[in-house]
């Protein structure tokens, strides 16, 4: 059999039409959105996988992942990295990604059970089995890294209890709580189709750069599923257009909610381009307008007109925001680094220059003034307890309006007598367009004064579960001590030289 | 002007990713390879083809597209057909 034949044996007619149940009480979500499907059989995971093509091609990527990360363990791989900092970097990422990829694996399957389409439920089996071994593949990394530094050793505990985590969870539970189209738009085309590839692309370059080849491995063998995650939110968004008329503005609305939403999740991303690598790859600016501007709004969405789908309602807002974006999230997460299990840093010499290169029109300008006092330690360094967040996104509500820099960009709106804030234009319609589900949002300060995390400090960290010391700025800390120490035992220079390494 | 189709192709597949691009490059001459780091991006105006057999040329053995889910990392366009003897990214339709 050929691939066409293979793929229609395989995967079709395995389903069928129950007798003895109504159709609509085994799908109940199907019809809740307003979506109108006519004939949704005729659809095609683009990549015509079947299940033992599958299992084949998934093991020989692990294969050559574990080799790769058992070579890094034994040669003590944590200790030739150019600057430890990284990290620091790699646990933000603990925070802000991992937990996405198990989420990731829960809603592929709530999509799967609930669309009858025999390929949306190949495609979205197959990539709940993904999301898994991504989850997987990256604690694989955390466990060797907790051997070692801080910060990871209660790690489920942190990943349920930290504060900070509200920023993924209530992402994916927004999704979740979502119809399964609405699920599927949010996940497989906002996310991954637009954004996955700043995500792994240049942060795998930049792991390879600073010598993390665990990582940069990690990264690469996730990034090998994305094409096929790509192509199922691809292939959603034109079956679903297609179909019926009366999609289109539904989908339209999910395209501009989720944008926004899967685009204000990437900020933590631009830091982990911008400023934790000591070396590198490309810009969080250079990277957006690759993958953003070039690829999705000249490529796809010129290419949607046809259906009369137009850009995510935000998109300007987004672009606007790219000079601004890496060094305003990087403020916020300095400002509330002793309350946070990856640290910030001082930035050195090397790292102000690569920044006001990159960034000529607003670095320099607007924040090379905040690190350099963060530096001096003129300031009082930790603002009292824990911050603001959007009742959207959950991130601290400190963004600057990139078209005044100098003021924030922080919105209110009344509802149920309450006001609420956000961080943006963009969560503030978000808001505004489904209020009686956003009013129900967690926020964690108001947790925390409710006695939520325990009567004190103390108890708050010992909720989160690592200790205070686990915390604030890495060059005094003693993660980056025992760096030095053990660089010193393999025999090795201490220092960072940027000459040496470029 | 039309837009451009393309992939990002993993560099730790080596010779594989080279006759990748070379078949890639005879076809259309129009192809631009770009090398980002760890990846190298691959793209065309429009339309992109890449033919099993034209690989299989480059690198003097047996090649099948599967191996083409291991070393794509990424890809822009529409995947408008993949079959065991080649694969067509494009824009339309
Ligand atoms: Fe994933
Ligand atoms: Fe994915
Ligand atoms: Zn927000």
């Amino acid at each position: 059999m050929n691939t066409k034949q293979k793929y229609k044996a395989l995967t079709r007619d395995l389903m069928w039409e129950p007798k003895s149940v109504d159709m609509r009480r085994m799908f109940p979500l199907v019809a809740v959105e307003g979506i109108h499907l006519k004939d949704p059989s005729r659809w095609e995971d683009p990549f015509r996988m079947t299940f033992d093509q599958y299992v084949r091609i998934q093991s020989e990527k692990d294969h050559l992942h574990h080799a790769i990360r058992s070579a890094y363990e034994v040669n003590y791989g944590h200790a030739r990295v150019v600057d430890g900092r990284w990290f620091e970097g790699v646990k933000a990422f603990a925070v802000a990604v991992q937990p996405a990829e198990y989420a990731a694996h829960r809603l592929m399957a709530y999509i799967g059970r609930n669309i009858p389409i025999e390929a949306i439920r190949f495609a979205t089996f197959n990539q709940a089995v993904d999301e898994l071994r991504h989850a997987q593949i990256e604690i694989k990394h955390y466990a060797d890294m907790s051997k070692y530094y801080d910060g990871l050793h209660a790690y489920s505990k942190t990943n349920e209890n930290l504060w900070f985590n509200t920023v993924p969870k209530s992402f994916f539970d927004d999704a979740l709580t979502a119809g399964p189209f609405e699920a599927l738009i949010a996940i497989s085309f906002s996310f991954e189709y637009v954004f996955t590839n700043i995500l792994f692309l240049p942060f795998s370059s930049s792991a390879a750069a600073v010598g993390d080849e665990h990582f940069a491995a990690m990264g690469k063998s996730v990034q090998s599923d994305e094409s096929r995650h790509m192509a199922l939110g691809m292939a959603a968004l034109k079956m679903l257009l297609e179909e019926d008329d009366r999609n289109v503005p539904i989908v339209q609305k999910w395209i501009d909610k989720w944008y926004w939403r899967a685009y204000r999740i990437f900020s933590v991303i631009s830091t982990l381009v911008d400023y934790y690598p000591r070396i590198r790859s490309i810009s969080w600016k250079r990277a957006f307008e690759m993958y953003v501007e070039e690829q999705v709004m000249g490529g796809l969405f010129r290419d949607l007109k046809r259906y009369g789908i137009r850009p995510p309602r935000n998109f300007e807002d987004s672009v606007k925001e790219k000079e601004h974006y890496s060094h305003a999230t990087m403020r916020i997460l300095e400002h509330y680094k002793h309350a946070n299990y990856f640290r910030g840093f001082t930035l050195q010499t090397d790292d102000y220059e690569w920044l006001g290169n990159e960034y000529p029109n607003t670095f320099k300008r607007y924040y090379e003034p905040f690190f350099r006092k963060m530096d001096d330690n003129v300031m009082a360094v930790a603002p009292p307890g824990l911050p603001a967040v959007c009742a959207v996104c959950q991130i601290p509500c400190e963004f600057p309006d990139p078209d005044h820099p100098e003021r924030p960009w922080t919105q209110y709106a009344e509802y149920n007598d309450k006001t609420h804030m956000f961080c943006s234009p963009g969560c503030k319609q978000i808001f505004l367009d489904e209020p009686q589900k956003y009013q129900q949002w967690w926020w964690p300060a108001e947790s925390y004064l409710n006695g939520e995390f325990g009567g004190s400090l103390e108890e708050m960290f010992k909720y989160f579960g690592f200790a205070p010391e686990e915390a604030n700025e890495y060059y005094t800390s003693r993660d980056y001590h025992r760096w030095i120490r053990y660089r010193e035992e393999l025999g090795l220079d201490k220092r960072f030289d940027p000459k040496v390494v470029s | 002007m039309e837009e451009y189709v393309g992939m990002d192709l993993d560099k730790n597949a080596g010779d594989m990713i080279s006759a990748i691009i070379e078949a890639l490059q005879e076809s259309d001459e129009r192809v631009v390879a770009d090398d980002l780091g760890v990846f190298i991006k691959v793209r065309a105006p429009g339309r992109m083809e890449l033919r099993r057999e034209a690989v299989e040329d480059k690198l003097g053995r047996v090649w099948s597209m599967d191996d083409l889910q291991v070393c794509m990392a990424s890809y822009f366009g529409y995947i408008q057909d993949w079959d065991e003897d080649h694969v067509i990214i494009a824009w339309g339709a």
